[in-house]
């Protein structure tokens, strides 16, 4: 017998970290309520965190709205143009709307544009660590949200994807995380794609065919092939990128979401599919 | 029983770290205080005392925030059981010390981390590995040349027979 395996600590050692990697293979990727012990840790710690995620963020709303002073008049000034020019679209837009209706009615066109219900989170911690994006909100089963259901920030944008579902608490996998992949769409050129986190905080829209004509600028939201509602808006392009000798386009987007200062959230609870 | 000054200064590191850490990342970079404190810990009294308090604070953090649970578990598990091997050799009390220990060890601590999200097959990208793992380990060990000697305090007060009441 080697006389390592002699040293009972060594040996120790080497079961538990066996357990821990089947623990690993057998928990990764989510899609699962906790078990009860999992969502009770939770249910302890969650209080305490929420109280610190707040006091930490209005310290730095506080310092946030102080460096802001400055420019108010300016942006003010700025803003009450853009009511103009939208309140103008919003005729328009109005127009285009009936015009669409009475069109699908003489095509017979099945209405398949359902208005997503929402229920408002509060988030209460973020990973700890530098890896991984994801947080954690405070509503669970206990209020009807399921693995996979799609998590929207106060305007609307698209945030992220509930994995793991606690009884007063979830994670929350960030779409800027390594591990996401959403199907997204070129609202102008219809163009598809898959956009994935790049562990910088921005995202990459891969599998762009090549003949594609998107540009910097144009909106990303989700296309209506994944279990995500049609429309979200995921982000803008940044750059378009076309690899020497691959016959597809690549786009770096920047996610409309500031996920610096995120602190409310919403969670689309009428998803088409969400886990079981 | 009077470890349990250990386990709450884990649960109260990871909560912070949970919390406020995001506001002093240096290069969108956070310090890790739960794997200071498990090295810092490791240090002073040894493997058994390393494998504990990693299991416990890595189990925590790995059932609260992370998708796959064992992930940091296995990295902290890993580096804290070398760091109590290594122990036996150094001058324990020395601050010196603990900064090599904390700066190597979130090295390692990075690389098992990267090494386990290989297996994964995640999608990495390289410059943002190196950066995370260079100014991590430079953040934390010179966190360690502060906070290190309290830490020894804290360690010989649990250590010491005066206690005014038991736990």
């Amino acid at each position: 017998m080697p006389r390592f395996l002699k040293n009972k600590q060594f040996i120790f050692v080497i079961v538990i970290a066996v357990a821990l990697i089947s623990a690993m293979a057998y928990t990764y990727g989510g899609g699962r309520n906790v078990t009860p012990i999992e969502s009770a840790i939770g249910g302890i710690l969650s209080p305490v965190e929420k109280v610190f995620y707040s006091v930490g963020n209005s310290i730095s709303n506080f310092f946030a709205s102080v460096k802001e002073i400055g420019t108010l008049r300016a942006k003010n000034a700025e803003l009450e143009k853009e009511v103009i020019k939208l309140s103008k679209n919003d005729i328009m837009l109005q127009e285009y709307i009936n015009e669409n209706n009475r069109l699908r009615d003489m095509l017979n066109f099945k209405d398949n544009n359902t208005n997503i219900t929402t229920k408002p989170a509060n988030i209460i911690s973020k990973n700890p660590g530098n890896w991984f994006n994801t947080f954690n909100i405070d509503v669970g089963s206990d209020n009807g949200i399921k693995p996979k259901m799609a998590v929207l920030d106060e305007k609307g944008n698209l945030v992220g994807i509930v994995t793991d579902v606690g009884k007063d608490w979830s994670k929350v996998l960030s779409i800027i995380d390594v591990d996401s992949s959403v199907s997204a769409l070129d609202v102008r050129t219809r163009d598809n794609g898959i956009v994935r986190g790049d562990s910088n905080g921005n995202l990459n829209m891969i599998y762009i065919p090549i003949d594609s004509k998107i540009e910097k600028g144009d909106v990303i939201t989700t296309s209506d092939m994944s279990m995500f509602p049609r429309g979200l808006i995921i982000g803008r392009v940044e750059k378009v990128e076309k690899d020497e000798g691959s016959l597809l386009k690549q786009a770096v987007i920047k996610p409309e979401a500031d996920f610096e200062r995120l602190e409310f959230v919403q969670v689309v609870t009428n998803m088409k599919t969400t886990g079981d | 029983m009077r470890s349990i000054y250990k386990y709450l200064l884990i649960v109260f590191a990871i909560v912070l770290q949970a919390t406020l850490m995001k506001y002093i990342a240096i290069l969108g970079v956070k310090p890790d205080a739960l794997l200071i404190l498990v090295i810092a810990f490791s240090l002073l009294n040894g493997s058994g005392e390393g494998i504990t308090l990693s299991l416990f604070g890595g189990i925590l953090v790995d059932v609260l925030f992370n998708n796959a649970i064992g992930f940091v578990t296995i990295s902290l598990l890993i580096v804290a059981y070398l760091t109590g091997i290594l122990s036996k050799n150094v001058f324990r009390e020395s601050t010196f010390v603990a900064f090599i220990f904390v700066f190597l060890g979130t090295i390692l601590y990075n690389l098992i981390m990267i090494f386990s999200m290989l297996l994964m097959k995640y999608d990495l990208n390289p410059s943002y590995l190196l950066n995370v793992v260079i100014v991590q380990s430079i953040y934390n060990s010179i966190i360690t040349i502060f906070v290190y000697k309290y830490i020894v305090r804290l360690n010989s007060f649990v250590k010491s027979k005066k206690f005014f009441f038991k736990i």
